[in-house]
C-alpha cells in the first residue's frame, strides 16, 4: 500500500523562503535593507523632532567654516552650508530608495510585457521585437535619459507625473516632479535585460501543456499571455527585478555626479557624495558618509538579490 | 562557418543605419538647439546660423545630408569645439580612454580570474567567502565613491601616488584600479559560476580518471570550458566602459573620450555625438564578431544557439 499520511505540500513560494532563510547572507541583506528602509521613512522625523535639524535647515549664524565634523550634535558632520549630514542622508535615501522601487517597477511593466508578447507571438515579430531591444541597447542611456528629461521636463511635465510628485512631496510638487520623471525615464531604459529574461523563459513554457489547453478553450492570446504564461516565469522576474534595484540606483546616483539627476535643494546619495567628492581634501566626512551607506545598501541589495535567485531558482544555486 | 562569418558582418551595416537614425532621431526630439541659451538671439542672427548649419533645410533632407557624410566617413566640425573636426576630436582624446580601459580590463581580469577559480576550488571555505565578498562590494561600491577614497588614503593621507593625472606611469594606477574593480567583481562571479560547473562534469571525472594531476585537470581542461561566459562578457564589459571612463576620467582628470562625449550630450553638439557613438559602436560590434568567430571555432555547440 502506498504511504496515505497527509502530506502538507509545501508551496513552491514557502520553499523559497525557507531556502532564502537558510542563506545568511541573504538574511543579512534583508535585515539591512528592512532598517535602511524604515530609518528613511521615520528618521527625518525623529531628528527633526529631537535635534530640529532638517535637510534643508541652515544654521543662522554667519560662522565663516559651516562644516564641522562628526560631533554628538551632528553625528555625519555638517555639510558646506552647515545642513545636518544625518538628516540629508536619511531624506536623500528616500529619493534613493525611490528611484530604485519606481524605475525598477516601470521597467518590470515594460520589460515583461515587451518580453512575454516578443517571446510567445515568436517568429519574424519576436525577431523584429528582439532587434529592436539590440538596437537600444546600443544606444547610450545617457542620450536617452537627458532627451526624455528635456522634452518631457518643465512646462511639458504630463499631469500624471505632477500628480505623482505631489504624492511623494505631500503637495509640494516644486522640483519634484523633475525627480519623478527621472524615475521614469531611468525605468525607460532599464526594461531591455527584463524583456531578454522574460522572452527566454516564455520561449521555454509556450509549448507546454496548460498553454495547448488554454488555447483549446478559446482562451484569448493577450490572457494566454498575461494570465497563464507569465505568472509561471515569476521567479526569474522577481530576481532579476531585486537586482535591478541597485543597478537603476547606481545609474541614478553617476547621473546625479554628472550633475543631471537630482537638483539641490533636494538630494539623493548620489548627489550628496558628487558635493562630497568636491571637499575631499578638506571635509572628507561628507563623501565618506553618504558613499559608504549607499555602498552598505547595494551590498545589501545584491546579496538579497543572489539570495533571492538560489532560493527560486535551485537550477542555478551555487552547488 | 562561411556564411556564419558573412552573415553576421552583413546584419552589421543596418543596424549601424538604425542606431545612427536613432541617436539622430533622439537629438532632434528635445526641444531647443545647441545654440539657444539663456539669451535670446535676435532673429536675424538665428536666421543665418541655421542656414549656416542647413537647418533651414526640410528635415527629410537634413538626415539625409547626414546619412551621407557618415557613409563616407566623416561627421564634419564640432558644433561647441569651433574649427575642430569630430574625427580629429576622437583621434586626440581616444588615446586616454582606451589606454585607461585596456589596462583596467587586463587588471580585471587577472584579478577576477584568480579570484573566482580560487573561490570554485575551495567552494564553502573563507576563501570562498572572502572573495566573493570582496566581489560583492566592487560591484556595490559607486566608482566615483571608490576613486575619491582611494586618492584620499593613497595621495593626501600616505602620499604615495598623484592624485590627478601627471602624465607619468604612477598617475594611471588609481584611475586604473578605480576603473578595474566593478570589472574584476563581475569576472570573479562568472568565472566561479562557470568553474562550478564545469568541475562536476563527467569529462572533469574522466580527465581525473585517467590519472592527469589536479594541476592538468584545471588548467588543460577546466579552464577551457569553465571561462565561457567570461569570454562572452568581454564585449559587453567594453561596451560600459565609456560610462565607467567618464567618472574615472572626471575624478582623475583625464582628457578621455567619455567626458568628452557627456559634454558634448550636454551641449547638444550633434555632430560630436553621432561621432562617438558610431565609433563606439562599431568598436563594440567588431569585438562582439570577434567572440563570436571565436565561439564558432572553439565550441562549435555553441554556434547556432
Amino acid at each position: 500500500m502506498e504511504q496515505q499520511e497527509v502530506v502538507k505540500s509545501a508551496s513552491l513560494w514557502k520553499d523559497a523562503w525557507k531556502r532564502l532563510l537558510k542563506n545568511k547572507l541573504a538574511v543579512f541583506g534583508l535585515v539591512v535593507v528592512v532598517i535602511t528602509a524604515i530609518a528613511v521613512i521615520i528618521g527625518p522625523a525623529i531628528i527633526r523632532w529631537t535635534t530640529g535639524y532638517t535637510y534643508d535647515f541652515i544654521p543662522p549664524d554667519g560662522e565663516l567654516i559651516k562644516s564641522f565634523p562628526p560631533s554628538l550634535k551632528h553625528p555625519m558632520g555638517t555639510d558646506d552650508s552647515g545642513r545636518d549630514i544625518l538628516a540629508r542622508v536619511l531624506q536623500g535615501g528616500r529619493i534613493s530608495l525611490m528611484v530604485g522601487v519606481i524605475s525598477t517597477i516601470v521597467s518590470l511593466i515594460v520589460g515583461v510585457s515587451y518580453g512575454a508578447t516578443a517571446g510567445y507571438l515568436g517568429g519574424r515579430i519576436d525577431n523584429f521585437m528582439m532587434r529592436v531591444v539590440d538596437i537600444i541597447y546600443a544606444i547610450p542611456y545617457i542620450l536617452i535619459v537627458i532627451v526624455l528629461l528635456s522634452v518631457f521636463g518643465g512646462p511639458n511635465t504630463p499631469n500624471w507625473i505632477q500628480s505623482i510628485a505631489g504624492l511623494v512631496g505631500g503637495g509640494n510638487t516644486a522640483g519634484l516632479s523633475q525627480i519623478v520623471l527621472l524615475f521614469f525615464a531611468l525605468g525607460l531604459v532599464s526594461w531591455l535585460t527584463m524583456a531578454r529574461v522574460v522572452r527566454g523563459q516564455i520561449l521555454s513554457l509556450k509549448n507546454q501543456e496548460f498553454v495547448m489547453a488554454a488555447r483549446a478553450t478559446g482562451v484569448s492570446t493577450p490572457a494566454i499571455i498575461f494570465r497563464h504564461l507569465v505568472p509561471n516565469a515569476l521567479g526569474p522576474v522577481i530576481v532579476y527585478a531585486t537586482l535591478t534595484i541597485p543597478s537603476v540606483m547606481l545609474s541614478e546616483a553617476f547621473l546625479s555626479f554628472l550633475g543631471i539627476g537630482v537638483q539641490a535643494p533636494f538630494a539623493s546619495w548620489g548627489s550628496l557624495a558628487a558635493a562630497g567628492i568636491k571637499n575631499i581634501s578638506v571635509f572628507p566626512w561628507q563623501l565618506i558618509f553618504p558613499g559608504v551607506t549607499m555602498a552598505l545598501t547595494l551590498f545589501s541589495l545584491n546579496f538579497l538579490g543572489d539570495g533571492l535567485r538560489d532560493a527560486l531558482d535551485p537550477q542555478t544555486r551555487k552547488f | 562557418m562561411l556564411s556564419y562569418i558573412i552573415r553576421r558582418l552583413i546584419i552589421i551595416i543596418p543596424m549601424a543605419l538604425l542606431v545612427v537614425t536613432l541617436t539622430w532621431g533622439l537629438i532632434r526630439m528635445a526641444p531647443g538647439s545647441f545654440y539657444s541659451s539663456e539669451k535670446k538671439l535676435p532673429p536675424a542672427i538665428e536666421e543665418n546660423i541655421r542656414k549656416k548649419y542647413g537647418l533651414d533645410k526640410p528635415v527629410i533632407q537634413q538626415y539625409g545630408i547626414m546619412l551621407g557624410n557618415i557613409v563616407r566617413g566623416d561627421f564634419g566640425d564640432s558644433l561647441k569645439y569651433e574649427g575642430q573636426s569630430v574625427n580629429e576630436i576622437i583621434r586626440r582624446h581616444f588615446p586616454y580612454s582606451a589606454t585607461i580601459g585596456i589596462l583596467a580590463y587586463i587588471l580585471a581580469l587577472i584579478v577576477g580570474l584568480a579570484a573566482g577559480i580560487i573561490a570554485a576550488l575551495k567552494q564553502n571555505t573563507v576563501a570562498d567567502y572572502g572573495s566573493m565578498s570582496l566581489a560583492m562590494l566592487g560591484l556595490s561600491v559607486p566608482n566615483f565613491v571608490l576613486g575619491p577614497i582611494l586618492v584620499l588614503i593613497f595621495s593626501l593621507w600616505l602620499y604615495w601616488l598623484p592624485p590627478a593625472r601627471t602624465g607619468g606611469v604612477s598617475s594611471y594606477v588609481l584611475p586604473v584600479i578605480t576603473l578595474a574593480a566593478i570589472y574584476a567583481a563581475y569576472i570573479a562571479r562568472l568565472t566561479r559560476a562557470g568553474m562550478l560547473e564545469v568541475m562536476r562534469s563527467d569529462y572533469i571525472r574522466t580527465a581525473r580518471a585517467k590519472g592527469l594531476s589536479e594541476w592538468k585537470v584545471l588548467m588543460k581542461h577546466a579552464v577551457r570550458g569553465g571561462l565561457i561566459p567570461v569570454v562572452s562578457f568581454t564585449g559587453p564589459a567594453l561596451a560600459a566602459l565609456l560610462a565607467g571612463t567618464v567618472v574615472v576620467e572626471r575624478v582623475f582628470a583625464i582628457p578621455g573620450l567619455g567626458n568628452i562625449f557627456i559634454q558634448s550630450v550636454l551641449n547638444r553638439d550633434e555632430p560630436l555625438i553621432l561621432g562617438i557613438v558610431a565609433f563606439i559602436w562599431i568598436k563594440i560590434m567588431i569585438l562582439n564578431f570577434l567572440v563570436d568567430i571565436y565561439y564558432a571555432f572553439f565550441y562549435p555547440r555553441i554556434r547556432y544557439e
